[in-house]
């Protein structure tokens, strides 16, 4: 019996995409296109950048297929790459002159934006979304990563947001800590706020 | 990374939120759906290699690069406008040349010296074919 692509492990997944399974493919940028995206706005690029980032991560990686050894490192190598076009873009940027008033530092469309109503589908997203986007701005991007991405070591974590690596499990714990003391104070459900 | 069971529940609760909320902005997947049947090119395409790993900026950011392979030589400069960009290169042996983008192609036929030159190219990855077979990598602004 077949499986759905969405219960596929990422080996099945890619080595389906290296037949052409175009359906392969898409779960694949279903599954991990959050994580490039995420990581290609940490870098504060402006939005067209970061749709560069995106789709020369993803270019990358359809000519890499043959190429990706540890299909369980996929998160990880898309995370690095999706960092290194990042910090080409950025370099480049640096150099070129730019109108007088261009934002030094964008937004953080986590930090701003309150989405749409009919997305809060309860009251326990609409409280995670305000804990979450009261969070720091350093602590929403490790998280928002983490949430995609949950297997990500420290090391790689660290590569992709710049971060140190000794620095990222204390941040961690930092983080979710605080993520929790403000679903506590808003009265958010215990049992997920543990 | 091993989470404990309620961080898990946490980080999966907020994953799913994130989705919902925040998604990954629909061109941008499109792109990347794109980017499969695009990447691959056709099987009797011979590829140029890239030579120098990173694009090197000279004159004020302008990235260029170099490709060679199979007696085929290209080197360019990106030159990038607001939100669109002009390549200028230079091809050995002079073969006609088309500029490829995602959804689009442009064509165009060096002078005597291999001197080629294409405006308005939109933003984003691209990639030259010359003399209709012989292809470089995708490269980026």
């Amino acid at each position: 019996m077949t499986r759905p692509y969405d219960q596929l492990a990422p080996g099945e997944l890619l080595r389906l995409a290296r037949g052409r399974d175009q359906a392969a493919w898409n779960e694949i940028v279903r599954r991990y296109g959050p994580v490039v995206w995420r990581v290609a706005m940490a870098q504060r690029l402006d939005p067209a950048d970061a749709k560069d980032v995106s789709q020369n991560t993803w270019f990358a990686l359809a000519e890499r297929l043959d190429r990706i050894r540890e299909p369980e490192r996929l998160a990880a190598w898309l995370a690095t790459t999706a960092r290194r076009e990042a910090l080409r873009v950025h370099d480049l940027r640096r150099l070129e002159a730019r109108p007088s008033w261009w934002p030094d530092d964008l937004e953080d469309p986590d930090a701003e934006c309150w989405p749409e109503p009919h997305v809060l589908r309860s009251t326990r997203d609409r409280l995670l979304w305000r804990a979450f986007a009261e969070l720091p701005d350093r602590c929403r991007r490790l998280l928002g990563l983490l949430a995609h991405a949950p297997d990500l070591s420290y090391a790689q974590l660290g590569r992709a947001l710049g971060m140190k690596a000794g620095s990222v499990g204390p941040a961690r714990g930092r983080c979710l800590y605080e993520l929790r003391r403000r679903l506590a104070v808003l009265g958010y459900g215990e049992e997920t706020v543990g | 990374m091993t989470h404990s069971p309620q961080d898990l529940a946490l980080l999966s609760e907020l994953g799913a939120l994130l989705r919902r909320c925040h998604p990954v902005p629909a061109d941008v997947v499109a792109g990347a759906r794109a980017a499969f049947a695009v990447a691959a090119g056709p099987p009797d395409w011979r590829w140029l290699e890239r030579i120098t790993d990173a694009p090197v900026p000279v004159r004020s950011g302008t990235p260029s690069f170099r490709f060679a392979g199979n007696d085929v030589r290209v080197q360019l400069e990106l030159h990038r406008l607001p939100w669109r960009v002009r390549v200028i290169g230079l091809v050995t042996p002079v073969l006609d040349v088309e500029v490829r983008w995602p959804t689009g192609v442009r064509r165009v036929r060096p002078d005597d010296a291999g001197l080629f030159r294409v405006d308005d190219l939109p933003r984003g990855p691209l990639r030259l074919v010359i003399g209709e077979t012989f292809a470089t990598p995708w490269f980026g602004p």
